[in-house]
Protein backbone atom coordinates (compact mmCIF):
# COMPACT_ATOMS: atom_id res chain seq x y z
CA UNK A 1 0.00 0.00 0.00
CA UNK A 2 1.39 3.66 -0.77
CA UNK A 3 -0.05 4.83 2.38
CA UNK A 4 3.01 2.61 4.60
CA UNK A 5 4.99 4.90 2.68
CA UNK A 6 3.95 7.74 3.79
CA UNK A 7 2.02 6.71 7.11
CA UNK A 8 3.52 9.11 9.82
CA UNK A 9 4.72 12.42 7.41
CA UNK A 10 2.33 15.51 7.97
CA UNK A 11 2.18 17.63 5.11
CA UNK A 12 -0.18 20.69 5.18
CA UNK A 13 -1.66 20.28 2.12
CA UNK A 14 -2.13 16.66 3.29
CA UNK A 15 -4.21 18.19 6.44
CA UNK A 16 -5.87 20.63 4.41
CA UNK A 17 -7.59 18.05 2.22
CA UNK A 18 -8.96 15.72 5.19
CA UNK A 19 -10.13 19.38 6.97
CA UNK A 20 -11.88 20.32 3.75
CA UNK A 21 -13.25 16.85 3.36
CA UNK A 22 -14.30 16.68 7.03
CA UNK A 23 -15.88 20.36 6.32
CA UNK A 24 -18.06 19.36 3.33
CA UNK A 25 -18.78 16.62 5.30
CA UNK A 26 -20.19 17.08 8.79
CA UNK A 27 -23.84 16.96 8.34
CA UNK A 28 -25.52 19.73 10.78
CA UNK A 29 -21.86 21.19 11.72
CA UNK A 30 -23.36 24.20 13.49
CA UNK A 31 -25.60 22.57 15.48
CA UNK A 32 -24.50 20.51 17.94
CA UNK A 33 -21.34 22.65 18.23
CA UNK A 34 -23.82 25.40 18.84
CA UNK A 35 -25.55 23.89 21.44
CA UNK A 36 -22.58 22.43 23.14
CA UNK A 37 -19.97 25.91 22.92
CA UNK A 38 -22.94 28.20 23.08
CA UNK A 39 -26.47 27.31 24.26
CA UNK A 40 -25.55 24.78 26.89
CA UNK A 41 -22.99 26.86 28.62
CA UNK A 42 -25.56 30.46 27.99
CA UNK A 43 -27.84 28.37 30.32
CA UNK A 44 -25.49 27.57 32.50
CA UNK A 45 -24.33 31.00 33.27
CA UNK A 46 -28.05 32.74 33.11
CA UNK A 47 -29.89 30.16 35.75
CA UNK A 48 -26.08 29.22 37.98
CA UNK A 49 -24.39 32.48 37.40
CA UNK A 50 -26.85 34.57 38.12
CA UNK A 51 -29.30 32.47 40.24
CA UNK A 52 -26.43 30.29 43.03
CA UNK A 53 -24.35 33.41 42.08
CA UNK A 54 -26.94 35.77 44.25
CA UNK A 55 -26.86 33.91 46.69
CA UNK A 56 -22.87 33.16 46.41
CA UNK A 57 -22.59 36.97 46.66
CA UNK A 58 -24.68 37.82 49.49
CA UNK A 59 -22.84 34.69 51.12
CA UNK A 60 -19.08 35.69 50.00
CA UNK A 61 -19.63 39.54 50.61
CA UNK A 62 -15.80 40.77 49.97
CA UNK A 63 -14.09 37.36 50.61
CA UNK A 64 -10.99 37.00 48.46
CA UNK A 65 -11.85 33.11 48.36
CA UNK A 66 -13.06 33.74 44.46
CA UNK A 67 -10.60 35.98 43.50
CA UNK A 68 -12.85 37.80 41.02
CA UNK A 69 -15.41 40.51 41.84
CA UNK A 70 -18.33 38.22 41.86
CA UNK A 71 -19.87 34.59 40.85
CA UNK A 72 -20.94 35.22 37.28
CA UNK A 73 -17.03 36.46 36.61
CA UNK A 74 -15.92 33.39 38.23
CA UNK A 75 -18.27 30.91 36.40
CA UNK A 76 -18.22 32.62 32.91
CA UNK A 77 -14.81 31.91 31.75
CA UNK A 78 -15.16 28.42 33.78
CA UNK A 79 -17.56 27.35 31.64
CA UNK A 80 -16.04 28.28 28.58
CA UNK A 81 -13.52 25.82 29.35
CA UNK A 82 -15.88 22.80 30.90
CA UNK A 83 -18.33 22.81 27.64
CA UNK A 84 -14.73 22.22 25.66
CA UNK A 85 -14.25 19.66 27.82
CA UNK A 86 -18.04 17.86 27.45
CA UNK A 87 -17.25 18.62 23.90
CA UNK A 88 -13.87 16.51 23.63
CA UNK A 89 -15.73 13.92 25.64
CA UNK A 90 -18.52 14.00 23.32
CA UNK A 91 -16.90 13.84 19.66
CA UNK A 92 -13.99 12.02 20.94
CA UNK A 93 -15.71 8.47 21.44
CA UNK A 94 -18.64 7.45 19.38
CA UNK A 95 -18.60 10.02 16.90
CA UNK A 96 -14.61 9.17 16.20
CA UNK A 97 -15.45 4.95 16.76
CA UNK A 98 -17.91 5.32 13.40
CA UNK A 99 -15.32 6.86 11.68
CA UNK A 100 -13.23 4.07 11.64
CA UNK A 101 -15.66 0.88 12.96
CA UNK A 102 -19.23 1.64 11.04
CA UNK A 103 -18.70 3.93 8.59
CA UNK A 104 -15.16 3.63 8.05
CA UNK A 105 -14.50 6.83 5.75
CA UNK A 106 -11.40 6.50 7.35
CA UNK A 107 -10.58 2.87 5.95
CA UNK A 108 -11.10 4.25 2.49
CA UNK A 109 -9.19 7.80 3.60
CA UNK A 110 -5.97 5.94 4.60
CA UNK A 111 -6.29 3.84 0.66
CA UNK A 112 -5.39 7.49 -0.83
CA UNK A 113 -2.67 9.49 -0.98
CA UNK A 114 -3.15 11.40 2.76
CA UNK A 115 -1.34 9.58 5.43
CA UNK A 116 -2.30 7.54 8.47
CA UNK A 117 -1.12 10.81 10.62
CA UNK A 118 -2.30 13.18 8.40
CA UNK A 119 -6.12 11.76 9.11
CA UNK A 120 -5.76 11.48 13.08
CA UNK A 121 -4.48 15.48 12.69
CA UNK A 122 -6.91 17.02 11.51
CA UNK A 123 -9.72 14.55 13.11
CA UNK A 124 -8.68 15.87 16.40
CA UNK A 125 -7.84 19.26 14.95
CA UNK A 126 -11.27 19.37 13.36
CA UNK A 127 -12.91 18.75 16.34
CA UNK A 128 -11.42 21.42 18.23
CA UNK A 129 -11.40 24.05 15.34
CA UNK A 130 -15.32 24.02 15.62
CA UNK A 131 -15.24 24.27 19.50
CA UNK A 132 -12.85 27.51 18.87
CA UNK A 133 -15.60 29.20 16.54
CA UNK A 134 -18.55 27.88 19.06
CA UNK A 135 -16.07 29.91 21.85
CA UNK A 136 -15.72 33.10 20.30
CA UNK A 137 -19.39 33.53 20.26
CA UNK A 138 -19.48 32.30 23.98
CA UNK A 139 -16.78 34.62 24.77
CA UNK A 140 -18.80 37.37 23.64
CA UNK A 141 -21.87 36.28 25.39
CA UNK A 142 -19.08 36.52 28.21
CA UNK A 143 -18.54 40.10 27.45
CA UNK A 144 -22.12 41.05 27.12
CA UNK A 145 -23.08 39.37 30.60
CA UNK A 146 -20.68 41.31 32.04
CA UNK A 147 -18.42 38.56 32.88
CA UNK A 148 -15.35 39.85 30.79
CA UNK A 149 -12.83 42.54 32.44
CA UNK A 150 -10.16 42.79 30.17
CA UNK A 151 -9.43 42.73 26.45
CA UNK A 152 -6.92 39.40 27.02
CA UNK A 153 -9.99 37.39 26.94
CA UNK A 154 -9.96 38.03 22.93
CA UNK A 155 -7.20 35.24 23.30
CA UNK A 156 -9.86 33.08 25.82
CA UNK A 157 -11.35 31.04 22.78
CA UNK A 158 -7.91 29.98 21.78
CA UNK A 159 -7.52 28.92 25.30
CA UNK A 160 -10.59 26.66 25.39
CA UNK A 161 -9.97 25.46 21.51
CA UNK A 162 -6.58 24.19 23.29
CA UNK A 163 -8.19 22.20 25.58
CA UNK A 164 -10.61 20.65 23.63
CA UNK A 165 -7.31 19.79 21.42
CA UNK A 166 -5.43 18.15 24.07
CA UNK A 167 -8.40 16.34 25.46
CA UNK A 168 -9.48 15.53 22.19
CA UNK A 169 -6.23 13.91 21.13
CA UNK A 170 -5.71 11.80 24.61
CA UNK A 171 -9.07 10.73 24.13
CA UNK A 172 -9.22 9.79 20.44
CA UNK A 173 -6.06 8.11 21.19
CA UNK A 174 -8.15 5.64 23.53
CA UNK A 175 -10.81 5.00 21.22
CA UNK A 176 -9.48 4.36 18.35
CA UNK A 177 -7.52 1.45 20.60
CA UNK A 178 -10.65 0.04 21.58
CA UNK A 179 -12.11 -3.44 20.34
CA UNK A 180 -15.79 -1.90 21.28
CA UNK A 181 -17.79 0.96 22.98
CA UNK A 182 -18.10 -1.03 26.35
CA UNK A 183 -16.03 1.38 27.92
CA UNK A 184 -16.74 4.46 26.53
CA UNK A 185 -20.14 5.01 29.20
CA UNK A 186 -17.16 4.06 31.95
CA UNK A 187 -15.33 6.97 30.89
CA UNK A 188 -18.02 9.37 30.50
CA UNK A 189 -18.78 8.43 34.10
CA UNK A 190 -15.20 8.36 35.67
CA UNK A 191 -13.34 10.84 33.67
CA UNK A 192 -15.94 13.64 31.79
CA UNK A 193 -18.57 14.40 34.82
CA UNK A 194 -15.71 14.54 37.64
CA UNK A 195 -13.60 16.57 35.00
CA UNK A 196 -16.83 18.99 35.09
CA UNK A 197 -17.10 19.25 38.14
CA UNK A 198 -13.86 19.15 39.63
CA UNK A 199 -11.86 21.43 37.43
CA UNK A 200 -12.39 24.49 39.76
CA UNK A 201 -15.31 26.15 36.83
CA UNK A 202 -18.28 25.97 39.73
CA UNK A 203 -16.21 26.12 42.79
CA UNK A 204 -12.21 27.08 43.62
CA UNK A 205 -10.30 23.53 45.09
CA UNK A 206 -9.91 25.18 47.91
CA UNK A 207 -13.88 23.73 48.83
CA UNK A 208 -12.59 19.98 48.07
CA UNK A 209 -10.23 17.72 50.05
CA UNK A 210 -6.49 18.68 48.99
CA UNK A 211 -6.00 15.49 47.15
CA UNK A 212 -8.95 15.87 45.05
CA UNK A 213 -7.47 19.22 44.18
CA UNK A 214 -4.15 17.99 43.51
CA UNK A 215 -5.56 15.23 41.19
CA UNK A 216 -7.86 18.05 39.59
CA UNK A 217 -4.66 20.19 38.45
CA UNK A 218 -3.02 18.03 36.53
CA UNK A 219 -6.13 17.65 34.39
CA UNK A 220 -6.73 19.53 30.75
CA UNK A 221 -9.70 20.78 32.25
CA UNK A 222 -8.44 23.04 35.09
CA UNK A 223 -5.64 24.67 33.08
CA UNK A 224 -8.02 25.52 30.47
CA UNK A 225 -10.73 26.73 33.21
CA UNK A 226 -7.52 28.47 34.65
CA UNK A 227 -6.07 30.09 31.67
CA UNK A 228 -10.03 31.42 30.46
CA UNK A 229 -9.78 33.03 33.21
CA UNK A 230 -6.76 34.76 33.79
CA UNK A 231 -7.23 35.99 30.36
CA UNK A 232 -11.08 36.99 31.12
CA UNK A 233 -9.82 38.83 34.04
CA UNK A 234 -6.16 40.41 32.22
CA UNK A 235 -4.52 38.71 35.57
CA UNK A 236 -1.94 37.11 33.38
CA UNK A 237 1.07 36.21 34.93
CA UNK A 238 3.43 33.74 35.08
CA UNK A 239 1.07 30.82 36.21
CA UNK A 240 -0.84 31.60 32.27
CA UNK A 241 2.68 30.80 31.17
CA UNK A 242 3.17 27.10 33.36
CA UNK A 243 -1.00 26.46 31.33
CA UNK A 244 0.59 27.45 27.88
CA UNK A 245 3.34 24.89 28.23
CA UNK A 246 1.54 22.39 30.04
CA UNK A 247 -1.00 22.70 26.38
CA UNK A 248 1.84 22.28 24.42
CA UNK A 249 3.79 19.27 26.03
CA UNK A 250 0.75 17.62 26.89
CA UNK A 251 -0.94 18.07 23.76
CA UNK A 252 2.03 16.78 21.88
CA UNK A 253 2.25 13.76 23.91
CA UNK A 254 -1.39 13.08 23.20
CA UNK A 255 -0.60 13.77 19.28
CA UNK A 256 1.28 10.99 19.26
CA UNK A 257 -0.94 8.92 21.26
CA UNK A 258 -3.70 9.56 18.86
CA UNK A 259 -1.44 9.19 15.66
CA UNK A 260 0.13 5.88 16.99
CA UNK A 261 -3.56 4.59 17.69
CA UNK A 262 -4.71 5.74 14.09
CA UNK A 263 -2.05 3.70 12.48
CA UNK A 264 -2.38 1.03 14.27
CA UNK A 265 -6.18 0.63 13.33
CA UNK A 266 -6.11 1.50 9.98
CA UNK A 267 -3.64 -1.11 8.95
CA UNK A 268 -5.87 -3.92 11.19
CA UNK A 269 -9.03 -2.22 9.54
CA UNK B 1 -36.48 -9.96 9.69
CA UNK B 2 -38.58 -9.77 6.94
CA UNK B 3 -40.46 -6.39 6.26
CA UNK B 4 -43.75 -8.83 5.66
CA UNK B 5 -43.29 -9.91 9.55
CA UNK B 6 -43.14 -5.91 10.73
CA UNK B 7 -46.03 -5.59 10.93
CA UNK B 8 -48.66 -7.56 13.53
CA UNK B 9 -50.55 -10.80 12.24
CA UNK B 10 -53.67 -9.60 14.36
CA UNK B 11 -55.60 -13.01 13.81
CA UNK B 12 -53.07 -15.07 13.06
CA UNK B 13 -52.81 -16.79 16.91
CA UNK B 14 -55.93 -16.21 18.18
CA UNK B 15 -57.74 -19.20 19.11
CA UNK B 16 -54.20 -21.16 19.20
CA UNK B 17 -52.40 -19.17 21.42
CA UNK B 18 -54.08 -18.05 25.08
CA UNK B 19 -53.12 -14.29 24.69
CA UNK B 20 -51.49 -13.45 28.10
CA UNK B 21 -53.33 -10.50 30.58
CA UNK B 22 -51.61 -7.12 30.87
CA UNK B 23 -49.68 -8.32 34.28
CA UNK B 24 -48.40 -11.33 32.67
CA UNK B 25 -47.48 -9.78 29.94
CA UNK B 26 -45.62 -7.02 31.70
CA UNK B 27 -44.04 -9.35 33.50
CA UNK B 28 -42.42 -11.54 30.62
CA UNK B 29 -40.57 -7.70 29.16
CA UNK B 30 -39.54 -6.94 32.33
CA UNK B 31 -37.70 -10.52 32.75
CA UNK B 32 -36.63 -9.86 29.02
CA UNK B 33 -34.50 -6.89 30.20
CA UNK B 34 -33.81 -8.39 33.30
CA UNK B 35 -31.85 -11.13 31.25
CA UNK B 36 -30.59 -8.85 28.70
CA UNK B 37 -29.30 -6.48 31.35
CA UNK B 38 -27.13 -9.12 33.49
CA UNK B 39 -24.34 -8.69 31.40
CA UNK B 40 -24.11 -5.12 31.94
CA UNK B 41 -24.50 -4.65 35.46
CA UNK B 42 -20.89 -2.77 35.55
CA UNK B 43 -22.66 -0.63 32.96
CA UNK B 44 -25.92 -0.28 35.64
CA UNK B 45 -23.81 0.16 38.57
CA UNK B 46 -21.53 2.78 37.50
CA UNK B 47 -24.81 4.58 36.89
CA UNK B 48 -24.84 5.16 40.72
CA UNK B 49 -21.55 7.03 40.76
CA UNK B 50 -22.48 10.36 38.62
CA UNK B 51 -25.29 11.71 40.94
CA UNK B 52 -22.64 10.98 43.43
CA UNK B 53 -20.14 13.08 42.33
CA UNK B 54 -22.69 15.64 41.89
CA UNK B 55 -23.88 15.16 45.10
CA UNK B 56 -20.35 15.63 46.41
CA UNK B 57 -18.69 17.89 43.95
CA UNK B 58 -21.36 20.62 44.28
CA UNK B 59 -22.79 19.56 47.83
CA UNK B 60 -19.55 20.37 49.21
CA UNK B 61 -17.66 22.45 46.68
CA UNK B 62 -20.35 24.58 45.90
CA UNK B 63 -20.88 24.02 50.07
CA UNK B 64 -17.68 25.73 50.84
CA UNK B 65 -18.63 29.39 49.17
CA UNK B 66 -22.54 29.22 49.92
CA UNK B 67 -22.67 28.25 53.66
CA UNK B 68 -26.24 26.65 54.72
CA UNK B 69 -29.66 27.55 53.20
CA UNK B 70 -32.91 27.61 54.98
CA UNK B 71 -36.11 25.49 53.70
CA UNK B 72 -39.19 25.85 54.56
CA UNK B 73 -37.86 27.13 57.69
CA UNK B 74 -35.41 24.97 58.47
CA UNK B 75 -31.59 25.99 58.56
CA UNK B 76 -29.95 23.36 56.56
CA UNK B 77 -26.20 22.69 55.35
CA UNK B 78 -26.18 23.01 51.43
CA UNK B 79 -25.49 19.22 50.70
CA UNK B 80 -28.24 18.85 52.87
CA UNK B 81 -30.49 21.14 50.59
CA UNK B 82 -29.46 19.72 47.31
CA UNK B 83 -29.51 16.05 48.01
CA UNK B 84 -32.94 15.24 47.67
CA UNK B 85 -33.02 17.93 44.96
CA UNK B 86 -30.48 15.45 42.84
CA UNK B 87 -32.23 12.71 44.04
CA UNK B 88 -35.54 14.07 42.48
CA UNK B 89 -33.25 15.08 39.12
CA UNK B 90 -31.42 11.53 38.19
CA UNK B 91 -34.83 9.74 39.24
CA UNK B 92 -36.44 12.01 36.40
CA UNK B 93 -33.34 11.97 34.14
CA UNK B 94 -32.86 7.84 34.52
CA UNK B 95 -36.63 7.25 33.12
CA UNK B 96 -36.53 10.12 30.84
CA UNK B 97 -33.25 8.83 28.82
CA UNK B 98 -34.19 5.55 29.02
CA UNK B 99 -37.67 5.41 27.67
CA UNK B 100 -36.18 8.19 25.02
CA UNK B 101 -33.30 7.05 23.44
CA UNK B 102 -33.38 2.83 24.71
CA UNK B 103 -36.39 3.04 23.39
CA UNK B 104 -35.73 4.58 20.31
CA UNK B 105 -33.29 2.58 19.66
CA UNK B 106 -35.43 -0.47 19.89
CA UNK B 107 -38.78 0.98 17.97
CA UNK B 108 -36.89 2.37 14.89
CA UNK B 109 -33.40 0.71 14.72
CA UNK B 110 -33.26 -2.49 16.07
CA UNK B 111 -36.88 -3.25 15.90
CA UNK B 112 -37.36 -5.35 18.46
CA UNK B 113 -40.89 -4.29 19.34
CA UNK B 114 -42.06 -5.54 16.01
CA UNK B 115 -40.32 -8.77 17.08
CA UNK B 116 -41.80 -9.02 20.60
CA UNK B 117 -45.23 -8.33 19.22
CA UNK B 118 -45.29 -10.98 16.69
CA UNK B 119 -45.59 -12.97 20.37
CA UNK B 120 -48.97 -13.18 22.08
CA UNK B 121 -47.58 -9.96 24.00
CA UNK B 122 -50.07 -6.88 24.20
CA UNK B 123 -49.25 -3.61 23.39
CA UNK B 124 -50.22 -2.69 27.06
CA UNK B 125 -47.83 -4.92 28.19
CA UNK B 126 -45.29 -4.21 26.40
CA UNK B 127 -45.13 -0.62 27.21
CA UNK B 128 -46.52 -0.90 30.80
CA UNK B 129 -43.20 -3.77 31.13
CA UNK B 130 -40.65 -1.30 29.37
CA UNK B 131 -41.64 1.48 31.35
CA UNK B 132 -41.71 -0.65 35.13
CA UNK B 133 -37.95 -1.69 33.95
CA UNK B 134 -37.20 1.88 33.67
CA UNK B 135 -38.97 2.58 36.59
CA UNK B 136 -37.14 0.00 38.65
CA UNK B 137 -33.85 1.01 37.69
CA UNK B 138 -34.24 4.22 39.00
CA UNK B 139 -35.59 2.80 41.76
CA UNK B 140 -32.26 1.08 42.70
CA UNK B 141 -30.17 4.22 42.05
CA UNK B 142 -32.70 6.47 44.09
CA UNK B 143 -32.34 3.69 46.67
CA UNK B 144 -28.31 4.26 46.42
CA UNK B 145 -29.25 7.39 47.00
CA UNK B 146 -31.30 6.56 50.07
CA UNK B 147 -28.72 4.97 51.33
CA UNK B 148 -26.01 8.00 50.56
CA UNK B 149 -27.78 10.54 52.32
CA UNK B 150 -28.11 8.46 55.70
CA UNK B 151 -24.38 7.71 55.34
CA UNK B 152 -22.97 11.31 55.10
CA UNK B 153 -25.92 12.55 57.81
CA UNK B 154 -27.70 14.79 55.02
CA UNK B 155 -31.10 13.62 56.61
CA UNK B 156 -32.78 11.57 58.97
CA UNK B 157 -32.83 7.89 58.23
CA UNK B 158 -36.67 7.63 58.01
CA UNK B 159 -37.11 10.73 56.43
CA UNK B 160 -35.07 9.86 54.12
CA UNK B 161 -36.49 6.26 53.26
CA UNK B 162 -39.32 8.32 53.13
CA UNK B 163 -38.51 10.25 50.13
CA UNK B 164 -37.75 6.99 48.35
CA UNK B 165 -41.09 6.60 46.83
CA UNK B 166 -41.56 10.21 45.91
CA UNK B 167 -38.43 9.52 43.24
CA UNK B 168 -40.67 5.92 42.04
CA UNK B 169 -43.45 8.90 41.18
CA UNK B 170 -41.30 11.04 39.35
CA UNK B 171 -39.05 8.21 37.18
CA UNK B 172 -42.67 6.78 36.28
CA UNK B 173 -44.15 10.34 35.17
CA UNK B 174 -41.04 11.14 33.17
CA UNK B 175 -41.50 7.72 31.91
CA UNK B 176 -44.41 8.46 30.44
CA UNK B 177 -43.37 11.90 28.67
CA UNK B 178 -40.41 10.26 27.57
CA UNK B 179 -42.44 7.52 25.70
CA UNK B 180 -44.55 9.69 24.46
CA UNK B 181 -41.97 11.83 22.71
CA UNK B 182 -40.30 8.41 21.53
CA UNK B 183 -43.59 7.94 19.33
CA UNK B 184 -43.20 11.46 17.91
CA UNK B 185 -39.89 11.25 17.24
CA UNK B 186 -38.70 10.98 13.57
CA UNK B 187 -34.65 10.71 13.98
CA UNK B 188 -32.02 10.31 16.51
CA UNK B 189 -31.35 14.30 16.51
CA UNK B 190 -34.71 15.29 17.28
CA UNK B 191 -34.00 14.16 21.30
CA UNK B 192 -31.51 17.40 21.02
CA UNK B 193 -34.86 19.48 21.56
CA UNK B 194 -35.62 17.62 24.66
CA UNK B 195 -32.70 18.16 26.25
CA UNK B 196 -32.49 21.55 25.44
CA UNK B 197 -35.77 21.51 27.62
CA UNK B 198 -34.19 19.73 30.10
CA UNK B 199 -31.15 21.22 30.65
CA UNK B 200 -32.85 24.22 32.03
CA UNK B 201 -35.66 22.94 33.75
CA UNK B 202 -32.92 21.22 35.82
CA UNK B 203 -30.67 23.79 36.50
CA UNK B 204 -33.95 26.00 37.40
CA UNK B 205 -35.88 23.10 39.10
CA UNK B 206 -34.50 24.45 42.62
CA UNK B 207 -32.55 21.45 43.02
CA UNK B 208 -29.32 24.42 43.31
CA UNK B 209 -31.04 26.89 45.08
CA UNK B 210 -34.21 28.03 46.78
CA UNK B 211 -37.51 29.46 44.66
CA UNK B 212 -36.95 32.60 46.46
CA UNK B 213 -33.83 33.53 44.51
CA UNK B 214 -35.69 34.01 41.12
CA UNK B 215 -37.90 37.04 40.68
CA UNK B 216 -41.42 36.61 41.14
CA UNK B 217 -42.31 36.42 37.14
CA UNK B 218 -40.04 33.54 37.01
CA UNK B 219 -41.14 31.41 39.81
CA UNK B 220 -44.30 31.01 38.63
CA UNK B 221 -42.96 29.94 35.37
CA UNK B 222 -40.55 27.45 37.49
CA UNK B 223 -43.60 26.25 39.52
CA UNK B 224 -45.28 25.39 36.43
CA UNK B 225 -42.26 22.50 35.50
CA UNK B 226 -42.85 19.44 36.60
CA UNK B 227 -39.52 18.74 37.59
CA UNK B 228 -40.08 21.49 40.41
CA UNK B 229 -42.69 19.61 41.69
CA UNK B 230 -40.55 16.27 42.01
CA UNK B 231 -38.06 18.45 43.74
CA UNK B 232 -39.77 20.36 46.23
CA UNK B 233 -41.91 17.04 46.87
CA UNK B 234 -38.81 15.09 47.75
CA UNK B 235 -36.93 17.65 49.70
CA UNK B 236 -39.84 18.04 51.89
CA UNK B 237 -40.44 14.52 52.90
CA UNK B 238 -36.35 14.31 52.91
CA UNK B 239 -36.25 17.28 55.39
CA UNK B 240 -38.99 15.66 57.58
CA UNK B 241 -41.22 19.17 56.86
CA UNK B 242 -43.66 17.69 54.04
CA UNK B 243 -47.57 18.80 54.50
CA UNK B 244 -50.36 18.24 53.65
CA UNK B 245 -49.80 21.15 50.70
CA UNK B 246 -47.61 18.74 49.09
CA UNK B 247 -49.93 16.48 47.87
CA UNK B 248 -50.17 19.66 45.37
CA UNK B 249 -46.68 17.91 44.13
CA UNK B 250 -47.75 14.36 44.24
CA UNK B 251 -51.53 15.33 42.05
CA UNK B 252 -49.29 17.00 39.32
CA UNK B 253 -47.13 14.28 38.82
CA UNK B 254 -49.63 11.38 38.91
CA UNK B 255 -51.92 13.20 36.69
CA UNK B 256 -48.66 13.82 33.91
CA UNK B 257 -48.21 10.11 34.47
CA UNK B 258 -51.69 8.96 33.55
CA UNK B 259 -52.11 11.65 30.70
CA UNK B 260 -48.18 10.63 29.11
CA UNK B 261 -48.91 7.06 29.90
CA UNK B 262 -52.10 6.85 28.01
CA UNK B 263 -50.90 8.99 25.30
CA UNK B 264 -48.30 6.83 24.97
CA UNK B 265 -49.97 3.60 24.74
CA UNK B 266 -52.09 4.84 22.42
CA UNK B 267 -49.52 6.27 19.71
CA UNK B 268 -47.15 3.31 20.20
CA UNK B 269 -50.28 0.63 19.42
CA UNK B 270 -51.17 2.76 16.25
CA UNK B 271 -47.05 2.96 15.41
CA UNK B 272 -46.38 -0.76 15.86
CA UNK B 273 -49.62 -2.68 14.82
CA UNK B 274 -51.42 -0.28 12.01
Amino acid sequence: MSSSLTASSITAGGLARILEHLYVRTPAKYRSVLVSGVVSPAFFLGLLGLGLGSLVDERQNGATTLGTDGYLEFIGPGLLAISAVLWAFGQSLWPTAGEINWDRTYVLTAATPVSTAEIAVAHVAWIAIRFTAAAVLFTMVLAVAGAVASWWAVFAPLAAGATALVLASIICGFTVRQENEDTFPMLLRLGAIPMFLFSGAFFPLSGVPAAVGWLARVTPGWHGVELCRELAQGSVDSHSFVHVVYFVVVGALGMVYAVTGFQQALSEA
Amino acid sequence: MLPSTASRPATAHTGQTKVPGLFVGMLRVFEHNLISYRRMWLTLASGVFEPLMYLLGMGYGMGSIIGDLSFRGDVVTYAAFIGPGLMASSAMNGTLFDTTYNFFFKLRESRQYDGMLVTPLTIGGLVGGELSWAVARGAIYSAFFVLTLIGLDLAEPLHALSAWPATLLTGWAFGAVGATLTSYARAWTDFDIMELIVQPMFLASTAFFPLTVFPEWAQSIVWATPLFHAVDLTRALALGTAGWSDLVHVAYLVVMGLVFGVLARRRLSRLLLE
